[in-house]
């Protein structure tokens, strides 16, 4: 049997101001994918439902939070913890060339899928090159 | 992650959970601009402080947290005694 343990990547802390409650907020762990159409982002927010996201696009500035309803089983105390529970939060400053109205969202399994497409006008044209 | 790739397992007081986090499907002549998330296989072994029976497990996922339920077996339980009259 493998023994080998490989230690996954602590939880962040985000660089946003502190919260009124004292509640945590975590940053998000994101892959970025390029594709011909546009970028695709997944963010890994475990606990976080799709009523719960929000995705908001100002002045180049993609902003995504999550939210966590904290689970406190009834009739239960806490005897070991070391899975921090809070909020989600993060921004990217993205270029000029994505349409707000085209941006989509999904949740699947506590991974929030960001699909940004390209302006029509920012898609590269293809010149056929003829043979003269 | 998908609930599918999740393996759980109990024996004696021993729970023990296992999965592998696969790579996300993305289309070809894709390029990956950022990867923080990580992938591969896991396990985890947790020991319990009493023998668990499987039919007092109860697995859960919600939202990608997965929550189980380890129920004491009744033989486990403290025994109340009665105290009979001299």
């Amino acid at each position: 049997m493998n023994t080998e343990v490989t230690q996954t990547a602590d939880k962040t802390p985000a660089e946003t101001p502190e919260t009124t409650t004292g509640g945590r907020i975590y940053r998000p762990l994101t892959d970025i994918v390029e594709t011909d159409e546009g970028v695709t982002l997944m963010l890994e927010m475990p606990g976080v439902a799709a009523e719960d996201v929000d995705v908001t696009l100002e002045k180049r500035v993609l902003t995504i939070r999550g939210k966590v309803h904290p689970a406190h089983p009834e009739k239960l105390q806490l005897a070991y913890a070391e899975y921090g529970e809070g909020d989600f939060e993060r921004a990217f400053t993205l270029s000029d060339d994505f349409d707000p109205e085209k941006i989509g969202a999904s949740v699947a399994n506590g991974v929030l899928t960001v699909t940004l497409p390209r302006a029509e006008q920012a898609q590269p044209k293809k010149i056929t090159v003829t043979a003269s | 992650m998908d609930p599918a790739d999740i393996e759980i397992s109990v024996k004696d007081n021993v729970l023990t959970i296992s999965g592998e986090r696969k790579m996300p499907e993305v289309p070809e002549g894709a390029r990956w601009h950022r990867n923080e998330r990580e992938y591969g296989k896991f396990t985890r072994a947790i020991r319990l402080p009493f023998q668990a029976s499987d039919d007092k497990v109860e697995a859960r996922m919600a939202n990608g947290v997965l929550r189980i339920a380890v129920g004491r077996p009744e033989e486990d339980l403290p025994k109340r005694i009665e105290i009979k009259a001299a």
